[in-house]
């Protein structure tokens, strides 16, 4: 008995043998995908009887050519062509999927997305009605899709980007993937935001931002970001570089940058090193609610064109007030586009409110920031403190 | 060559808490978060899963209590005593059935899960075939094997269930659990219910308490043995619900599944952890299949005591596999789930209930 | 036909043989007391080798004869001519003793006065005769009697102890056995004066008769392994055993498995050290290898060496070895797994540059695992065989050149070169050969399963092996302990080795009669 299963196991194993191997594909048969750009081509027509989505889309689809990787990697024995390490497709359909799949009509590799890292949506797409998340929806959908995906609005046309050019980096997407983990050093970015985020958002209906990316002649740019209105998932506007500053300062991303200003009429640059935040809500009325916001932050002096005693503690005192002066501005400046601009609550003051008084939030979840906006008509006050940690390697660079 | 005997056939209290435990984590702990996501708010799921851990746990006292009382003796040998031959035999018969279903429904989610994140083009009559052979390969081994094989594979699973918590440390938002206590009665109910399938009294128990040489210590590692699914599902739950919230870990298939993919290994040496994961999850899901055939197939061959244990593994083997193979679509998979859950209140509840209740009444002991 | 032919002309001929060893007439296989008969029928016994000495002379100044026989070379010569043949010429000549009149008692004159010797035995059968002259004992012909002595004289050439060659280490003992059995055993005893040290004898081969000494240590070891070796080792029935590898296959539970139930050592230590575990030792004469068991798993990655160097170092080492285990059997299981089914897992910069480096390979990964690991395989086995310094350079030459122009020619990946390299390194760090073999082995059924199946492959197949090693037994023991019987008590001897001093205790799967290795709590043999 024992002898005939055996046989029949091994019997059972031998047949995978003949019948091959179904997923076996090798990896330099596939054409990896890293970035994708969604750009808006236009309308299709109503009237046509064929199901359609709303909007026919163009996709850029960017292929890692391995064998110009390798060239760069051996050096100069390519001579001067030396061949891109990459290559755009485009592909144009009102859905994303079709547009995957004509990619294979195109390519002798078929498309493989597991590496995708990078999604930038142009602007025009972000801005129409429900467009955005139906983009989105195959990312969050598909399997081969990671939610570690970088999402990015571009500003203009988002099929450009993609071939924006480094000395460093052979795959565009990469280079703007790594761009987007500056933020420790420039605060005027926003944090990356990852596909899960999005996913997140698209779901809990809340306001959210993503960076902007922005092509400047040869460079991208990627201050700023774009502001979504969180129940229709749809893009309001831009914000720019110094609003996504105060921004992260409220959300608590602020990672590192820097803090400009004039003591004694010279300029003296204070180096954020560590910035943290709190929120408090008080829900006496829901026609007024207040928030209240500490900001605290630690840094040094980074450059200081007066010169000044740092060892002296009233120096020091009145650089941090100073500091904290600027900060404040900058907040409230912020406060203030999302608040009477923009009106929506991007600055996830809705989640603190949530979980302080539920009973409240449930009543006015559907107007917080639409409709009656309570969002608009509460007050949040700011209070800064600044600490400066030490003056560098001198007190005085010069007498 | 005959080997002397070391212990075979005889399991300590240790085994006893690495199958309940390993019994336990499979399949349903990549879709529980989900479930519990639907019924309650925020972390609320948290109080449905303790309560319905603690009916677990004390059921699956009762059971080890039933089986203790008879050292050394089937389950069907002293159901026979304690209530009427024919019922006794109507009783293991229909857990037999009940964990031949378990089986092939086990086989069947693994197949779908396994086709949809580490495979595309391969059928899921392979993948569950090759699977079904693998478990078919150890149920025809030693009895002890198959429990062995629970000790060596429980750790490891479980470190892969750490390693995905720890790597997903940092998305978890504190903000995300919070508020508490939102949720209404009736949403805890349905909370409570959904997750006591996916931790319910491991009704093999009263079958492998016949080789635990010290009977008396089994109920408290049976015990012991649900706490560690708990803790890994409460664990679990939570980290689902900070990293996603609660509304996202709703929408989400495999929750658990979809946390591997959201987390990074540090160092970037391997990405896409979910494939390992379940690359590992497999070795779980098969622990818990292997076990339930395994019960299957000790059930039958105390009723039918003439027959040997390969003639049914011959028998049943291609019908669990047309049964794995049956439901058409995702929907009649979920549906099987369904099916499977009521058996679940009568095999570990009622039963177990019953004939301790009838055995104190009537005073019936075992000879141990 | 022809088949047919040669067999029955074959069976003719032994048939022939048989019949011409029963009824020879011309020599018989009973002593006699005439010396002259019994040494024609000792000749004719052996038909007369060119290395049996037969030396007859006269007792002391009587006329009794008496003859020695013996094989050279298998004897000490200097102990024969100075304690035998001089000993019987010169001492009864000078003490002026009378010769006893019976020849019966000049036997016993001799074995109690006359032999300076300390192993003299007597026998009565020729079969006995010839066993002791061919295993290097003498024979001592009486005329008259029909009781032989035999001299224990056993001295050839051997080789001198050396360090053992398979199982080098940095730090420990340098000995290792050798080819004589009576060395090794002395080997052991000058290291365990214990009076429970037993030595059983056993003797194997039909044609061979080969000596092998089963050692354990009684109040030890489980009396249920004696038994059980003793059951198997009466059950074997070979015409010879050349090495312990026979024994290993004769007595191992189950012979399909790749995995060894029996390890074997050239060290001593790692015997003592076995015998300390309550583990049964098998010496074969003939060979330097000896047999221990039971086996499990944990033992295979263990070295001794772990014991030698502080335990941090010890144990890291140990972890290392599990390391490169993992490495030995999944590696390039893994490297097929993850190019050709999972290439999202990888992490995408060297994903990029696999492809690259793989542009232009012909082959799939699987096909490109196999040939290299083929070549590799095959370039181990050519070093072995190869003298010292050519094998080396065969090392090198393969290593280096083919894989170097495999990759030029375009015929493999780097990549795959590397994982071929580390796979190789790692399965080298493994202490026990045997074991190594059996990775290497299980590591090609990887490789096939993760060519059809990828991942899904490899934990099936990983599965299933897990499966044979939970039933697999070595003398009844579970492989498996203390990892799967679980032996908490045992894990601080296992992945890590706890310090000397915590490990008090001799294993517990061993289920040892005394469990104590410290302390005067039990043992004060």
């Amino acid at each position: 008995m024992v002898k005939k299963l055996t046989s029949l196991l091994i019997l059972g194993v031998l047949s995978f043998f003949l019948t091959g191997c179904w997923d076996q594909v090798e990896i330099e048969d596939r054409g990896f995908i890293v970035g994708v750009a969604m750009d808006l081509v236009e309308e299709t027509d109503d009237e046509s009887d064929k199901p359609e989505g709303k909007y026919r889309y163009k996709g850029t689809y960017q292929f890692v050519v391995p064998a110009g990787l390798s060239q760069n990697g051996s050096g100069p024995s390519g001579g001067g062509g030396s061949e891109k390490a990459y290559e755009n497709v485009s592909s144009t359909s009102d859905s994303l999927l079709e547009q995957a799949r004509n990619l294979a009509v195109k390519m002798s590799r078929p498309p493989f997305a597991q590496h995708l890292q990078l999604l930038i949506v142009s602007e025009e797409v972000a801005k129409e009605p429900r467009s955005f998340r139906n983009i989105m929806d195959l990312f969050i959908r598909d399997n081969e899709m990671r939610r570690g995906i970088i999402v990015m609005i571009a500003e203009g046309e988002a099929g450009s980007i993609l071939d924006a050019q480094s000395k460093n980096e052979s795959l565009p997407a990469i280079h703007l993937s790594d761009i987007a983990e500056n933020t420790i050093k420039n605060s005027e970015m926003l944090s990356k935001v990852r596909l899960g985020f999005v996913h997140e958002r698209l779901v809990d209906q809340t306001s959210f931002v993503i960076p902007k990316v922005t092509m400047e002649g040869q460079h991208v740019n990627m201050t700023g970001a774009a502001v979504f209105q969180g129940y229709n998932d749809q893009m309001i506007d831009f914000i720019n570089g110094d609003t996504t500053e105060g921004l992260n300062f409220i959300t608590g991303e602020y990672k590192g940058g820097l803090i400009k200003t004039k003591v004694e009429d010279e300029l003296v640059v204070y180096d954020i090193r560590n910035a943290s935040r709190k929120i408090r809500v008080d829900v006496r009325n829901k026609e007024s609610i207040h928030f209240n916001i500490v900001i605290e932050t630690e840094g040094i002096i980074g450059e200081s064109f007066k010169s000044l005693d740092y060892a002296n503690p009233t120096v020091l005192s009145k650089v941090e007030e100073t500091v904290e002066k600027e900060i404040k501005r900058k907040v409230l400046e912020t406060i203030n586009t999302f608040q009477k601009d923009l009106q929506v609550d991007a600055l996830g003051l809705g989640g603190y409110l949530q979980s302080e008084d539920y009973k409240t939030w449930k009543q006015i979840k559907q107007n917080w920031d639409r409709g009656v906006n309570y969002f608009s008509k509460s007050t949040i006050h700011v209070q800064v403190k600044s600490i400066v940690r030490s003056s560098g390697a001198v007190f005085e660079s010069q007498k | 060559m005959k080997s002397f005997e070391y212990g075979d056939e005889e399991i300590g209290e240790i085994e006893i808490f690495f199958i309940v435990a390993s019994f336990m984590i499979a399949v349903g702990v990549l879709t529980l978060p989900r479930l519990l996501a639907e019924s309650t708010q925020f972390s609320d799921g948290w109080v449905s899963l303790v309560i319905a851990g603690i009916i677990s746990i004390s059921f699956i006292w009762v059971t080890a209590k039933l089986a203790s009382r008879f050292p050394n003796q089937t389950f069907f040998t002293y159901a026979s005593l304690i209530c009427s031959k024919p019922v006794a035999a109507v009783f293991t018969i229909g857990i037999a059935i009940y964990f031949v279903a378990l089986t092939a429904y086990e086989t069947r989610v693994l197949a779908v899960i396994t086709k949809q994140y580490l495979f595309d083009q391969t059928p899921l009559e392979v993948i569950a075939l090759l699977f079904l052979l693998v478990v078919v390969y150890a149920v025809s081994g030693t009895r002890v094997g198959v429990i062995r094989l629970n000790i060596l594979f429980l750790p490891i699973i479980l470190v892969i269930a750490v390693l995905l918590m720890l790597l997903n440390i940092q998305y978890f938002e504190v903000k995300n659990l919070t508020p508490a206590f939102t949720t209404s009665w009736a949403g805890y109910w349905k909370g409570t219910t959904e997750s006591f399938f996916s931790i319910s009294g491991f009704a093999g128990l009263l079958f492998y308490m016949k080789f635990v040489n010290r009977p008396k210590k089994a109920p408290k590692y049976a015990m012991f043995g649900v706490c560690v699914p708990l803790g890994l599902y409460l664990l679990l739950y939570v980290m689902a619900i900070g990293v996603f919230n609660t509304e996202t870990t709703a929408t989400l298939v495999y929750p658990t599944v979809e946390l591997a993919k959201e987390a990074e290994i540090p160092g970037g040496f391997l990405e896409r952890f979910e494939s390992l994961f379940l690359t590992i999850w497999i070795m779980a899901i098969f622990n818990t299949t292997s076990l339930a055939y395994d019960v299957s197939l000790m059930a039958f061959c105390s009723v039918f005591g003439k027959v040997k244990k390969t003639t049914f593994i011959f028998v049943l083997t291609p019908i669990i596999y047309l049964v794995a193979m049956f439901p058409e679509d995702v929907g009649e998979v979920e549906l099987m789930a369904k099916f499977l859950n009521y058996p679940i209140l009568i095999i570990s509840i009622i039963i177990p209930v019953t004939l301790l209740l009838l055995a104190k009444l009537r005073g019936i002991k075992g000879n141990g | 036909m022809r088949f047919n032919s040669f067999y029955k002309q074959n069976k003719k001929r032994t048939e022939m043989i048989k019949t011409k060893q029963k009824n020879q007439e011309d020599f018989s296989l009973e002593l006699f007391t005439e010396l002259n008969e019994n040494l024609h029928n000792i000749k004719k016994l052996l038909d007369e080798p060119s290395d049996l000495m037969i030396r007859e002379f006269t007792i002391g100044n009587t006329d009794h004869r008496c003859a020695i026989v013996y094989i050279e070379g298998l004897t000490d010569k200097l102990l024969i001519d100075t304690s035998v043949i001089k000993n019987i010429q010169m001492e009864t000549e000078d003490s002026d003793k009378k010769l006893a009149d019976k020849a019966n008692d000049v036997v016993d004159q001799f074995y109690n006065k006359v032999l300076s010797i300390g192993k003299v035995e007597k026998v009565l059968s020729l079969d006995q005769v010839s066993y002791a002259i061919l295993s290097g004992n003498t024979a001592l012909y009486i005329d008259g009697t029909d009781q032989v002595l035999i001299i224990g004289s056993k001295g050839w050439e051997n080789r001198s102890i050396e360090e053992p060659i398979s199982e080098a280490l940095i730090r420990g003992p340098r000995d290792g056995f050798i080819e004589n059995l009576q060395t090794n055993t002395v080997m052991i005893r000058r290291r365990i004066r214990d009076a429970n040290l037993r030595f059983k004898s056993y003797q194997v081969g039909r044609r061979s008769k080969k000596d092998l000494v089963v050692a354990y240590i009684d109040g030890i070891i489980n009396p249920d392994i004696v038994k059980e070796v003793n059951r198997r080792l009466k059950t074997i029935d070979l015409d010879d055993a050349p090495e312990t590898g026979f024994i290993e296959e004769w007595i191992e539970d189950n012979f399909l498995s790749p995995f060894p139930q029996f390890s074997h050592t050239e060290r001593p230590d790692k015997a003592v050290a076995a015998l300390m575990q309550g583990k049964v030792v098998i010496l074969l004469d003939g060979t330097p290898f000896i047999l221990m068991g039971p086996l499990t798993f944990g033992d295979t990655l263990q070295s001794p060496e772990d014991y030698y160097e502080r335990w941090i170092v010890g144990s890291l080492l140990r972890m290392l070895r599990y390391l490169g285990a993992f490495i030995a059997v999944f590696l390039p299981a893994l490297y097929i797994a993850l190019v050709s089914f999972h290439p999202g897992m990888i992490p995408s910069k060297l994903a990029f540059s696999i492809a690259a480096s793989r542009e232009g390979v012909p082959f799939p990964a699987f096909i490109e695992a196999f040939l290299m690991e083929i070549t590799m395989e095959l370039l181990r086995e050519a070093g072995i065989r190869l003298p010292k310094p050519i094998g080396q350079t065969i090392g090198i030459v393969g290593g280096l050149v083919i894989g170097e122009a495999a990759v030029a020619a375009g015929f493999v990946s780097p990549i795959m070169v590397i994982v071929v390299a580390i796979t190789a390194v790692s399965s080298f760090s493994m202490p026990s050969y045997s074991t190594a073999l059996a990775f290497r082995m299980i590591r090609f059924a990887f490789m096939g399963a993760a060519a059809l199946f990828g991942l899904y492959g490899i934990i099936l197949a990983y599965i299933a092996v897990n499966i044979h090693l939970v039933n697999l037994r070595s003398l009844g023991f579970p492989y498996t302990t203390p990892f799967a019987p679980s032996f908490l008590r045992d894990w601080r001897d296992l992945v890590i080795r706890s310090p000397i001093t915590t490990l008090t205790k001799r294993p517990k799967y061993m289920q040892t009669d005394d469990e104590e290795r410290m302390g005067n709590k039990k043992g004060g043999q």
